[in-house]
């Protein structure tokens, strides 16, 4: 029985850190408003949105930097402006009598720019899933939507280039 | 046996016109065969936009939410199944029409019985004829059962909306 409970304690210490998500945060100015709504539209399951954000090092490789969770009010983030970050909106969908899981994503890069803010609007309805990305210009007269960009239109920066 | 696998199957079946052991090859030979077979729906409407611009909705969607990996997992007290497969979509525009073409490719939890193209099974083929200036006709050759999703976005698609990408993992 003792080594029972060593063994539960010592599992449930560890579930916290092992489930390998974080939750975003960043000390820069908030650049991001998130709006969302999800609805699964069957009352056997359900659909939780979340937005993993990615570091993009200069030979274009990913670094995760945390998860915002979307289910709920409008949520503002900071991310940097200047250089790229990968978005990743993940919808994840359970149902309660099946045990049928999955989860379908939606991805892009965006490089936010120095006094703009960005609007995204993110929805799940009817199993069809959005993303759209308003760019706003400062004084918010100015605004349009933006295309989605794959990850693999990164160009790596040359160490010649940086300096 | 669970939903997904049954829909599988059923997918399966209808695009072996009737399980009888054939499998299209091609997007031709899914056009030509699938009326004939169970389950198999052709259906058309008209869109008011020449079939050049339903072509570039093609091509700017069908990569962005059919070009994918989906995992499905399912789970019983009795049972652990994980379906993972690889949707394909292809885009041609040319003067006569503008076609899309999306194949499944099942990598795991389904067992290929019979060829497999090389992009997978053929799950819909959607042309867009032109019928007159900013007109065309558009033919789905598609399963009467399942893929509401997808065809819903498809037929968005079509008509110049932006409804998003459907949720692959709920066909």
């Amino acid at each position: 029985m003792r080594n029972h409970l060593i063994t539960l304690i010592l599992a449930a210490g560890f579930i916290p850190g092992c489930s390998g998500l974080k939750t975003y945060s960043s000390d820069l100015d908030n650049n991001l408003r998130i709006s969302s709504e999800t609805e699964s539209g069957s009352m056997f399951s359900s659909v939780n949105a979340e937005l993993d954000i990615h570091r993009i090092k200069p030979d274009c490789s990913t670094e995760y930097a945390g998860t915002v969770e979307l289910d709920g009010p409008p949520v503002d983030v900071g991310i940097p402006t200047g250089r790229s970050s990968y978005l990743v909106f993940v919808f994840e969908s359970s149902g309660f009598l099946s045990s049928t899981s999955g989860s379908t994503s939606y991805d892009t890069l965006l490089r936010p720019r120095r006094g703009y803010q960005y609007d995204i609007k993110v929805s799940y309805k009817e199993n069809l899933y959005n993303v759209v990305i308003n760019e706003i210009a400062p004084g918010g007269k100015k605004r349009r939507e933006l295309e989605s960009k794959e990850l693999a239109a990164c160009r790596p920066i040359s160490p010649a280039a940086k300096k | 046996m669970n939903k997904i696998s049954v829909l599988t199957m059923t997918s399966l079946c209808v695009m072996a016109i009737g399980c009888a052991g054939h499998m299209p090859q091609t997007a031709d030979e899914f056009r030509k065969e699938l009326p004939g077979a169970f389950m198999g729906k052709v259906e058309k409407f008209d869109v008011n936009r020449s079939h050049t611009a339903i072509g570039k909705s093609f091509q700017k969607m069908a990569p962005k939410c059919l070009d994918v990996r989906i995992k499905t997992v399912s789970q019983t007290n009795m049972s652990y199944q994980v379906i993972v497969t690889k949707w394909n979509p292809t885009v041609k525009v040319s003067d006569q029409r503008a076609e899309l073409h999306i194949q499944q490719l099942h990598e795991q939890g389904v067992l290929n019985v019979y060829e497999v193209p090389k992009n997978g099974y053929y799950t819909m083929v959607v042309d867009a004829n032109p019928i007159g200036k900013n007109k065309s006709q558009v033919v789905m050759y598609r399963s009467s059962v399942g893929n509401e999703a997808l065809v819903k976005a498809i037929k968005g698609w079509a008509a110049g909306k932006n409804v998003g990408c459907p949720d692959l993992t709920k066909t």
